[in-house]
């Protein structure tokens, strides 16, 4: 009987513990099920009218839209599609802060964010067909990268359309993240926690030749040029993380094939826009970086409210001169 | 002596002689300066005729390589292990749940605030120049205290782990920022270590007892051995060099400066603390005379109000009040009868509800609150 | 391995859990207790081990080396005693 006593208590503090480390939770670090996405313009998006919570990275409480992205409201007849990873889902920003908040402010367009974590270049690109037959912006369709030295197996799956698209949640997974997010959060942490720090990442070097990369190249980006039955151009937004330097200069890390990447855009057709210079002169001028936040490493991590500053300025200046 | 000073001391004549330094491939054994120091003691303690040598092979290789200890201290001596060892009673089901307290607070500590902290510090250091006035002061207080949750937490968990598995290790570290002296930081900063030096080091030297040069000599010489033993580098030497600069300046000025009352007191030995702090970390001396620099001119640069810096300064704050109201409870006073403010394990008694709801809450919070990035402990690299 | 690694984490409850039923073992079996403290030494080499193989070596030199220094010192020291020196 003491025994059960006993058992019943460590199971009852478990519980509440457990509640009071949920609430928490809601405010640290809370985001929302990746459900999937029938159109097929993203691999998921979120709960619809989901409100995510961010202390962790940047301090932000964000509300998605009726459709699962962020934006104040669903829009239709869009001028610009915003495509993206977590930089561009902007959950470490206020709403307000955001690239597609500060255009729709800038410009005069209808600017639509369908942002998601986890979608990189290789993602946009392998969607970027059914994001335009879904939501047919009439002027631009943005996509955002902080990469550019591609890996040469990634794109022959996009070009090849042989990538598997990643697994939403689903079964009792999908009832513990909702109901005990707490568990998303500490699934997370135990998977960091687990990877061996001690080996050294090394960037793998391409193993194929220079002509052979370009060729995959504009294969690759082949996939977003121009089409006769859309009217929306894509542009290619370049935002490279950057550390600083023992001189204290601002130094770019992923620059290798910078100036190939930019040719087989042009060659495309696609508006490459590289925002180094813009980040440098932010750093020089107000002595800011582009990513990072005062609770994580500075000049890593997400865009900060500064970084989408900038970036929306860029693109609306970018857009004016290329609509004239 | 070969393992950790041979690429340190080759290298200083190459430089002498001007020659190019290279790099031999020595690998520094781990926790090599803990063991190293903790067979010395019982050596010395042997040969002194304070206890008997150890007959039974077995409790002398555990005295030795005993898992916990071993990494990162503390030191423990022989005198209060072997009798342990002895009397030897396997793991106990109170020492247990104490245990599991202290390594979670320890694993806080570490993962939580030392490891957070270690994000800011790396940023600045790496880069002074790039950052703003605040922010390297910031950046320095903030070493300051990663070190000491870093060192304090590591050691709270081996002396966690050592009392679950039935084994009773001292504190090592007491509060030492709320020390009034340099001489009183010693005393509560890395104790085992402190009293080795004192035990095996300065007293055999003399002490205090054999005049104020003499006493300034032996002051100097300990610091500097405490720097070399902490790395094998000329801001380790710089360092204990200064510390012995400044324990002498307390000799010199100690008495003075006890009028100013003990919170302005705490204050400027924080203050010497941390200004010390700041060329134990550099990589070179000049770069500790950057920090300095950018600690004491006015600038522009990034400006980052490091949040973990403040939720670390909080915590610490916190736990000083803590340990102040305990202390007066239970009358801990000094030799002049002073209060004497002792830090405590906030152990609770986990057959109350609340209580296990406490301790299962801060276990979840230390666990997503963690930082789980590429981070060794400080000390371990000594 | 570091006391906050994910591998002590999976190492020690065992060990934690073979000592706890050894204990159980200590009033019938009188060799339980010293098998505890073997056991406490194996795992101490294991987690030196899984550092770098060498270490043990280093240590286990370390502690031959003064194991016998102090048995030596201790001799000696009688030796001196008796002969009514230091």
């Amino acid at each position: 009987m003491k025994i059960v006593l006993k058992c019943g208590k460590l199971i009852a503090a478990l519980f509440v513990s457990v509640f009071i480390l949920n609430v928490i939770t809601l405010a640290y670090r809370n985001t929302s099920l990746h459900l999937s996405n029938d159109t097929g313009a993203t691999d998921y998006k979120a709960l619809p009218n989901f409100i995510t919570g961010n202390l962790q990275e940047g301090f932000a409480f964000v509300k998605m839209d009726e459709d699962g992205f962020n934006n104040q409201s669903v829009m239709d007849n869009i001028d610009i599609l915003l495509m993206g990873s977590s930089h561009m889902e902007a959950l470490q920003v206020s709403q307000s802060e955001n690239v597609c908040s500060l255009l729709n402010e800038i410009s005069d367009d209808k600017v639509y964010n369908i942002g998601v974590s986890g979608h990189t270049l290789y993602r946009c690109v392998n969607n970027y067909e059914n994001a335009v037959n879904h939501y047919h912006p009439h002027k631009y369709v943005i996509i955002e990268t902080d990469r550019i030295n591609l890996d040469t197996d990634e794109m022959r799956s996009v070009i090849n359309q042989e990538t598997v698209t990643p697994d939403t949640n689903s079964g009792i997974e999908y009832y513990l993240i909702k109901y005990v997010p707490v568990t998303k959060l500490i699934h997370i942490q135990m998977t960091e926690w687990r990877k061996d720090k001690s080996s050294i990442q090394v960037q793998e070097t391409q193993s194929v030749s220079s002509s052979e990369y370009i060729q995959l190249l504009d294969s690759f980006l082949g996939v977003l040029s121009k089409r006769i039955d859309c009217d929306a151009e894509p542009i290619i937004v370049y935002h490279p993380e950057s550390v600083i330097g023992e001189d204290g200069e601002l130094e770019y890390s992923d620059r290798n094939n910078l100036e190939i990447f930019q040719k087989a855009c042009e060659r495309k057709g696609i508006l490459f826009v590289d925002m180094s210079d813009d980040f440098n002169k932010l750093y020089h001028e107000k002595h800011v970086l582009a990513h990072g936040f005062i609770n994580t490493a500075v000049g890593t991590g997400h865009l900060n409210k500064y970084g989408h500053q900038v970036i929306a300025q860029r693109i609306a200046k970018v857009i004016r001169e290329d609509w004239k | 002596m070969y393992f950790k000073y041979t690429n340190f001391f080759v290298n200083s004549f190459r430089t002498i002689i001007s020659l190019k330094p290279v790099t031999l491939k020595i690998i520094l054994p781990l926790g090599i300066s803990f063991y190293v120091f903790s067979t010395l003691a019982y050596l010395i303690d042997v040969y002194r005729g304070d206890y008997k040598a150890e007959k039974n092979i077995l409790s002398f290789a555990l005295y030795v390589a005993f898992f916990p200890k071993l990494t990162a201290g503390p030191i423990v001596r022989g005198k209060d292990f072997f009798w342990q060892v002895k009397e030897y009673r396997g793991i106990q089901w109170e020492a247990f749940l104490t245990g599991i307290q202290i390594f979670v607070f320890g694993l806080f500590k570490k993962i939580v605030l030392a490891d957070r902290l270690g994000v800011f510090v790396d940023d600045v250091f790496h880069a002074p120049t790039a950052y703003n006035t605040g922010t390297v002061i910031l950046a320095a207080v903030s070493y300051s205290l990663q070190i000491y949750f870093d060192f304090s937490g590591y050691s709270d968990m081996a002396i966690g782990v050592s009392k679950i598995l039935g084994f009773d290790f001292k504190p090592n570290f007491n509060l030492p920022y709320v020390a009034k002296n340099m001489s009183e930081f010693w005393k509560r900063w890395h104790i085992s270590l402190s009293s080795w030096f004192q035990d095996y080091l300065y007293i055999p030297l003399g002490g205090g007892r054999k005049g104020t040069a003499r006493t300034y000599r032996n002051l100097m010489i300990v610091m500097l051995v405490s720097g070399l033993w902490h790395g094998a580098g000329w801001t380790f030497i710089i360092w204990g060099a200064l510390h012995g600069i400044a324990s002498c300046l307390n000799k010199v000025v100690g008495k003075k400066m006890e009028a100013l009352g003990p919170s302005l007191n705490r204050i400027v030995t924080f203050i010497g603390v941390t200004l010390l702090w700041v060329v134990f970390r550099a990589d070179s001396f000049w770069a500790a005379v950057k920090v300095w620099t950018g600690m004491f001119t006015i600038h522009t640069g990034i400006n980052q109000p490091y949040a973990w810096s403040f939720f670390a300064i909080a915590c610490l704050i916190t736990g000083t009040i803590v340990s102040f109201i305990h202390s007066k409870k239970t009358g801990s006073v000094d030799k002049k009868g002073k209060l004497y403010v002792n830090a405590f394990y906030p152990v609770l008694d986990l057959s109350k509800f609340w209580s296990l709801v406490v301790f299962f809450t801060f276990c979840g919070l230390t666990v997503i609150m963690g930082y789980f990035g590429n981070t060794a402990f400080i000390y371990g690299a000594f | 391995m570091s006391l906050n690694s994910f591998s002590f984490f999976l190492y020690f409850p065992p060990l934690v859990a073979v000592m706890a039923v050894f204990g159980l073992f200590r009033k019938k079996w009188k060799t339980a207790g010293k098998l505890q403290l073997f056991i406490l030494l194996a795992f101490s080499y294991f987690f030196i081990y899984t550092s770098d193989w060498r270490f043990c070596i280093c240590i286990f030199v370390i502690t031959a080396l003064a194991y016998s220094t102090g048995i030596l010192l201790e001799k000696t020291h009688n030796v001196n005693i008796l002969r009514g020196g230091v």
